[in-house]
């Protein structure tokens, strides 16, 4: 495993994420503790009317006014209070359930959705406070786990707010396509991967929205601080391909993808689950990604060496071929 | 009139008299510039702190830089103190300081002076290389000499050359340090004081200003053969002492305001200079915007996006901000407006005090546009006001105008420190899904009010006008339609009404005369009750503190007198002026209201001086209502 210093690194570079997840585990506390502190009717109205009104207005008849919805159920109340109880144990949590170890030879992916899960219901609790507050909680159909709420079941919204994560693995569990469904929203995730590692493991997921990298260098994390969209980012020590996919950087692929480091070596041993040839083919893809397209000097050329006439000047070829092309001879 | 002797030598001299009252009332007053105002307001809050109530009134010429050495030009401060309560700045002044002849002038001929008056003036005119400074010292004196006023001249200049070469500076801290020897205040508090008020100057200014201060202490010690003591009670409990728009101010805050958009206008400008301090600290935003307009529409912008979000203006700003109040009242969005009244119309007195605002802030509106009105009496009440209007503001999507005026605005008064509480607090934005079906204007029949649905939040997006509109938003014309609109948002002010309660009577609960007043007078009015009831007038008040919608009761409370009379600060005409006739008479505004909603024959008594009533006047005013109820003309 790697040392502390990698995980306090990536636990700073990530702190907005975590201080962004946290606000929103706060904020559904307070609507939740709102919720409930609002039942208490006239009692609230007369300390939020303040002291001016104490001798002026009737809070009985202002808690009616103001409640622009009947009194909370059984159900409703229990279900804000166990959504209260939720959030702030998720509140309590520290730095550590930011961090997942995967155990060696298990899969990193199942690691990672089981840490999400965990940290789920502070959405499930937002969502469950927010449909009771509207009066619109209907058990049977919104029957959310305070206990357990799997990223699958994440909102658009919740993604965005999706906490970052940092993943401790072996590198022959790092399989991207396992990791694929993950990414989305502001999902942050940062491997620190220990050797042996296959040479290009995170290539297969660089598309064009997704901030993606293989590095030795910690200070890479920080430019996905305000990167719009989610980020893998694997913090390798061995000579695996480093390069960094950034979507920001341009509108074509070369552009946007760096890469600073190619082994010298194809791989010619399986490691993990992924074979030789895989792991060859994962490094062409690599270097198929970061391929410019060829453009002549000059397109006039192109088109005269297409061309069937047999003059060597290049205006007469050029000619000759776009009335090769047209059809003044009455062909079709 | 009595001229002190030159001082005795430290042998001869005998021990001070000491002179015990239960209250009195000082003034400091001097041309503009010279700092009497903040020689008031040191002495003032030393004494609220040392356990006297207090109330000060700044007094302030129209003009901000008039002529010096002029009668009309006097500025400067009231402080009335005494060992209990102090509800108003009171009727005469028992000891002035003035920094020269003409504003000791300009205060005599107010009748702002006790018949015994004693006055400390500054005496360096007497002596000026300029005739016409000595012909004008010569004749006020003399026709000051008709009166009774002990006045001891002082040699204030004299003096303060000695620590300050230019002779406009220093005067008012000597003057403080006359009034710390008389009333036996704590050197100690003044020294924190006069920190506090020089805060942003240098630690040399302070040295000097703390100096000219104990310069004013020896002197009076050594020359004075008198003291005056105004025995302190020391607070029990934790007080506060600022002036109103402090506490608007503070108010704000505590009411969780996030935004205040303004534009300056005397006298409201000072709530603004305070949030310029503070509000930041609290994440809040102090806009100040191009014109007024500019300002209210801010304001309204900021709201209906989530925002809580206030305006504070004085009358003539209040005129321009018309257009968009209306636009807030029918696009249903929150809004609080804190309206300093000062005297009008136009640009009429920038620094005085009026009630004159009260029916612009009722109907100043093309159209039907209900909107609460509230009025806050004390300055203690300045601060709590803005918590309650926040709160009916977003109950009941409706515009909120706090009516303060400038006796308020500069007054000081001690008062507990409030404790504030979090759900006074503005709660947390609720962006929630809008539930299905629900339209931006989803008026419950019964009540008029709807669901205010943010900017943002899913579902409830819409198209916002200004425009008669339907519950959804969409612009409609039809008669059906905006009958509807306008019963909803006028219904809000009924229910609202339907949670007040009765307002309380202060005196028997009937009688022969009831007084009823609003705003700033209430201390004043109430004093004057008290002192009628003393002299066995029948006589009642009861202090109005909604003013739309009214607080329910009044025509049954009413009925149990046998007259009503308001007391306001604003114009009506007299009777028995000439063409005035009880057909044509206009009648105070409060009086106009209240006859038109209680259908009762509301008399009033109204004046517009530009200071604040002063009770023994409305004391004369209550006499000669109960004199016509014997059918004596007064």
């Amino acid at each position: 495993m790697q040392s502390d210093e990698r995980v306090d690194a990536a636990l700073s570079a990530l702190r907005p994420r975590i201080a962004a997840f946290r606000l929103a585990v706060s904020g559904a506390m307070e609507r939740a503790k709102n919720t409930l502190a609002s039942e208490s009717g006239p009692d609230q109205a007369r300390v939020a009317l303040g002291d001016f009104a104490a001798r002026l207005i009737d809070p009985d008849r202002f808690a009616m006014i103001s409640s622009r919805f009947g009194p909370l159920d059984s159900v409703s109340l229990a279900i804000v209070e166990r959504a209260v109880k939720a959030l702030e144990a998720l509140l309590r949590a520290g730095d550590e359930d930011f961090i997942v170890d995967v155990r060696a030879g298990t899969s990193a992916a199942a690691a990672i959705r089981a840490r999400m899960t965990a940290l789920g219901p502070a959405f499930a609790a937002a969502t469950i406070v927010d449909l009771v507050r509207r009066r619109t909680y209907d058990p049977a159909q919104h029957g959310l786990p305070l206990e357990a709420h799997p990223f699958q079941k994440w909102t658009v919204a919740e993604r965005r707010l999706a906490p970052p994560l940092v993943i401790r693995l072996d590198g022959r569990d790092l399989d991207a396509f396992e990791l694929a469904p993950l990414i989305d929203g502001w999902v942050r995730l940062v491997l620190l991967v220990a050797e042996p590692c296959t040479v290009a493991p995170l290539a297969r997921l660089v598309s064009p929205g997704v901030f993606v990298a293989q590095t030795g260098d910690m200070k890479v994390l920080e430019r996905v601080t305000d990167f719009d969209g989610p980020a893998v980012i694997a913090v390798m020590s061995g000579s695996e391909a480093r390069f960094i996919h950034d979507p920001r950087a341009g509108s074509a692929m070369w552009q946007r993808i760096e890469v600073t480091h190619m082994p010298a070596a194809q791989p010619r041993k399986s490691l993990g689950a992924r074979s030789a040839w895989q792991q060859r083919d994962d490094l062409s893809h690599l270097k198929a990604l970061i391929q410019q397209p060829v453009l002549a000097a000059n397109p006039a050329e192109v088109l005269v060496a297409a061309g069937s006439s047999g003059s060597y000047d290049p205006a007469e070829r050029l000619t000759a071929w776009l009335l090769d092309q047209s059809t003044t001879d009455g062909s079709p | 009139m009595t001229a002190v002797a030159a001082p005795a030598s430290p042998e001869l001299r005998i021990a001070p008299t000491v002179l015990n009252r239960a209250e009195h009332t000082i003034e400091i007053v001097s041309d503009a510039g010279e700092g009497a105002q903040k020689c008031g307001q040191i002495f003032g809050a030393v004494s609220a702190k040392m356990g006297n109530g207090v109330w000060t009134v700044e007094i302030i010429p129209a003009e901000i830089q008039p002529p010096p050495r002029t009668a009309e030009g006097a500025s400067g401060n009231r402080v009335r103190f005494g060992t209990g309560p102090v509800t108003n700045g009171g009727d005469e002044t028992n000891l002035v300081i003035a920094f020269n002849e003409q504003v000791l002038l300009g205060r005599h001929r107010l009748g702002a002076l006790a018949s015994d008056a004693i006055v400390l003036l500054e005496n360096s005119w007497a002596t000026s290389s300029n005739p016409d400074i000595r012909s004008a010292w010569d004749k006020t004196l003399a026709e000051l000499s008709t009166t009774s006023y002990r006045i001891i001249e002082v040699p204030m200049e004299q003096q303060c050359l000695t620590i300050d070469e230019n002779p406009r500076k220093g005067k008012n801290m000597f003057a403080l340090g006359l009034l710390a020897y008389i009333y036996d205040r704590s050197l100690e508090r003044i020294d924190e004081q006069i920190a506090y008020a020089f805060r942003k100057k240098s630690e040399e200014v302070y040295n000097r200003n703390v100096a000219l201060m104990r310069l004013g202490v020896e002197w009076a010690a050594a020359n004075l053969d008198f003291r005056i003591e105004v025995p302190t009670h020391p607070p029990t409990e934790a007080l506060v002492v600022m002036n109103g728009n402090e506490a608007l101010g503070m108010g704000a805050l505590a009411s969780g305001m996030e935004l205040c958009a303004m534009y300056p206008i005397t006298p409201a400008t000072s709530v603004s200079h305070y949030l310029a301090e503070v509000f930041s600290k609290f994440g809040g935003i102090l806009h100040q915007a191009e014109d007024e307009i500019a300002a209210v529409g801010v304001a309204i912008g900021a709201s209906y996006s989530g925002k809580v979000a206030f305006t504070i203006t004085s009358g003539p700003g209040f005129a321009l901000k018309t257009e968009f109040i209306g636009l807030a009242v029918i696009t249903e969005t929150p809004l609080v407006i804190i309206d300093v009244q000062r005297g009008g119309p136009s640009t009429g007195l920038p620094t005085k005090v009026e009630q004159s605002d009260l029916l612009a802030a009722l109907f100043a509106e093309p159209g039907d546009a209900p909107r609460v009105v509230i009025a806050p009496a004390t300055i203690e009440e300045c601060f709590h006001v803005v918590v309650t209007a926040r709160q009916i503001a977003e109950t009941f999507r409706t515009v909120v105008i706090i009516l303060s005026d400038a006796n308020l605005s500069t007054g000081v008064q001690p008062f507990p420190r409030p404790q504030l509480k979090k759900e006074w607090l503005a709660p947390e934005l609720d962006l929630a899904p809008v539930k299905q079906g629900q339209r931006p204007y989803e008026w419950d029949a019964r009540t008029g009010t709807s669901p205010r649905s943010i900017p943002g939040q899913p579902g409830g997006m819409f198209t916002v006008t200004g425009l008669s509109h339907d519950e959804g938003s969409k612009v409609a014309y039809g008669a059906g339609v905006h009958q509807r609109a306008t019963t909803m948002r006028s219904r809000k002010l009924a229910v609202l009404q339907q949670t007040l309660l009765r307002p309380a009577i202060n005196g028997d609960q009937d009688g022969d005369l009831l007084v009823v007043g609003w705003g700033s007078t209430k201390g004043a009015i109430e004093e004057a009750v008290e002192r009628a009831r003393a002299e066995g007038i029948r006589a009642s008040s009861v202090h109005l503190t909604f003013l739309s919608p009214l607080q329910p009761g009044l025509k049954e409370i009413f009925s149990r007198f046998r007259k009503v009379m308001t007391v306001e600060i604003n114009y009506s005409d007299q009777p028995g002026d000439p063409f005035i006739t009880e057909e044509n008479r206009r009648r105070g505004q409060l009086a106009m209201l209240l006859r038109a909603q209680t259908l009762c024959d509301v008399d009033c008594w109204t004046r517009v001086p530009g200071e604040p009533l002063r009770p023994g006047f409305i004391h004369q005013a209550i006499r000669d209502a109960a004199l016509t109820l014997t059918g004596a003309r007064p």
